[in-house]
């Protein structure tokens, strides 16, 4: 049932002309950086080489590139998240879902796992180029997959919370506006606190990405993402139910 | 396996159900019966809608959380086992609830596998479901490029297309034209046959057409329920229409032995009321006979569903008023 929304929620977007723009204009934008990375990466080349112990490829041009993706997606997520259940409920569609056997559970992982799928999808051009320069040089993989698995984890809870805001409305774009802001204030609320150990730098997403960035698998930041996610999934069952209550 | 009793597929006891302070549903009980057709009748506002949706599940009764209500659909109570009951319903919302950007045979696809259809099944209820709602040539066109009836009729195949035992529509026939009006009404009846139908409406001829059972809705209480046929009955008033052409003044047809009441309709017609044992007909017409008034028709008066409708939310009023 879960995989039938989610497929529901796939075929809906590959209906849209917009989501193949949007597709095509990402593909683009990475690819820019990346090749824009990888020619400062050969301009400065000569130099690193004649330091001790000189930063490789995957450092200089892998991780940087992801850290500009995470944040590509904090301003990206909120445009897909909107539609969610905004939108179900602007048509008066929810009522087929309400009116179904299923449980509101299945609904919100549904939705869920479909834009995860497809967030995925699009962003599975980022370690494809990024692999390319293995026929020229060794990869460290380990970082790669660090990064990959950062990435995954920091777009589910992104999506969790703009499912939650989208739950809250029946106007797509005030789902996305708030979940922008609220993604925003959590960024900015974490590079603003000056004090290393200030407690802003743990609520925000993005910081707890910043060691996976590193290659670094903390087991803390991960239980951080699955717990942000799990927390607003559940919040968003909770106000889906409430759809019931209150009308 | 046809019973000797059609079993009763749905009950609802004691709905209640408060938007802030206004009561939208009062302590509403219904029943419905396989092979059976159910019309909820009411004026905008009446709460037919918001008694279509708890019993739907997409709104909760006020009382849900203690034993005071009960929904039950085959038996399976809505309100503790939500996901079995809803497998034996269909449910047309007011508006229809359609993905646009899907094709029709894509979404009542989907449709049949949300209701947990198994997926060898659906090619043939897709099939069936496409063929009763006249949706044959429109199979692979995109839903938000049809026409308003055609939107209304995959919605009505999306509420039918697994078959449920009892089907809700809540206003199936609005935004249609009146070919498509009767079409539909032709398949609700045919739904009748083997399903248990409920349908909410606020016009009396869809009431007439197709329901075997009528409950008028004020004001949030089921104010009257009967079979359609007997509540034609109830109102069953005696007169004629009749149509001169050079009418003498009113005060001269309401002289004539026998005539109750008379209401000029327009320069020529008059409404003619009289007992229920006379029939002052014969009189009237030698006496335009004699004094050259040139008739011009005559319409014996048909007691519609308008009138008894108007009479039964009259009386309620009346009580209620009598009341404070």
């Amino acid at each position: 049932m879960i995989r039938l929304l989610a497929m529901r929620e796939l075929r809906s977007l590959f209906a849209m002309p917009s989501t193949w723009f949007i597709l095509a204009v990402l593909q683009f934008i990475f690819a820019w950086f990346f090749l824009a990375r990888l020619e400062a990466f050969l301009e400065i080349q000569p130099q690193l080489a004649q330091l001790a112990n000189p930063p490789g490829v995957t450092n200089t041009v892998a991780a940087p590139m992801f850290n500009t993706v995470a944040l590509l997606m904090m301003m990206l997520v909120p445009l897909f998240t909107m539609r969610l259940i905004a939108e179900e409920r602007r048509n008066q569609t929810l009522a087929l879902l309400l009116s179904a056997p299923l449980s509101d559970l299945h609904i919100v992982l549904g939705k869920f796992l479909g834009l995860l799928v497809f967030l995925a999808v699009l962003m599975s051009g980022v370690p494809l180029m990024l692999y390319t320069l293995s026929f020229g040089t060794n990869l460290d993989n380990g970082l790669l997959l660090s990064n990959i698995l950062g990435l995954l984890l920091l777009t589910a809870s992104y999506i969790a919370l703009g499912l939650y805001i989208s739950a809250l409305t029946a106007q797509p774009i005030i789902a996305a506006v708030g979940a922008l802001a609220v993604l925003l204030g959590l960024w900015l609320a974490d590079i603003g606190a000056a004090a290393e150990d200030s407690p802003w730098h743990s609520v925000s997403p993005l910081h707890h990405f910043q060691n996976f960035n590193d290659g670094l698998l903390d087991s803390g930041d991960a239980a951080f993402f699955v717990l942000f996610t799990t927390v607003f999934l559940l919040l968003a069952v909770r106000r889906l139910h409430n759809n019931r209550l209150y009308g | 396996m046809p019973n000797a009793t059609p079993e009763i597929t749905l009950s609802a006891r004691n709905l209640t159900r408060r938007f802030g302070k206004l009561r939208a549903v009062d302590n509403v009980s219904l029943e419905l019966k396989r092979g059976e057709v159910l019309g909820l009748l009411g004026h905008n506002g009446a709460g037919k809608t918001t008694t279509l949706q708890m019993l739907t599940g997409c709104l909760l009764p006020d009382n849900a959380e203690k034993d005071e209500c009960s929904i039950e659909i085959c038996g399976i109570s809505l309100l503790r086992r939500p996901v079995l009951a809803k497998a034996h319903l269909g449910y047309l919302p007011e508006s229809p609830p359609l993905y646009r950007e899907l094709s029709v045979n894509d979404y009542l696809t989907f449709a049949a596998r949300l209701r947990g259809m198994k997926t060898a099944d659906v090619p043939a209820a897709l099939a069936q479901a496409r063929q009763r709602c006249g949706l044959e040539a429109v199979g692979k066109k995109i839903i938000g490029t049809l026409s308003k009836g055609y939107q209304q009729r995959a919605g009505i195949a999306q509420a039918i297309i697994h078959r449920p035992a009892v089907i809700v529509l809540d206003e199936p026939t609005v935004g249609l034209d009146p070919g498509q009006i009767r079409g539909i009404r032709s398949l609700i009846r045919e739904l009748g046959d083997t399903h248990s139908v409920i349908l909410s409406t606020h016009l009396l001829g869809e009431v007439e057409s197709v329901c075997d059972r009528v409950e008028i809705m004020q004001h949030g209480k089921l104010i009257y329920g009967d079979t359609s046929a007997h509540m034609q009955q109830h109102g069953s008033v005696s007169g004629f229409v009749i149509g001169l052409r050079n009418p003498p003044p009113m005060s001269v047809l309401e002289g004539i032995a026998g005539i109750s009441h008379v209401e000029q309709l327009s320069a020529t017609q008059f409404r003619v009321l009289h007992g229920a044992d006379q029939n002052p007909k014969g009189a009237l017409l030698s006496l335009a006979e004699q004094q050259g008034w040139q008739v011009e028709q005559l319409t014996p008066l048909q007691a519609t569903l308008e009138d008894v409708f108007v009479r039964i939310t009259d009386a309620e009023a009346a009580l209620t008023e009598a009341k404070q």
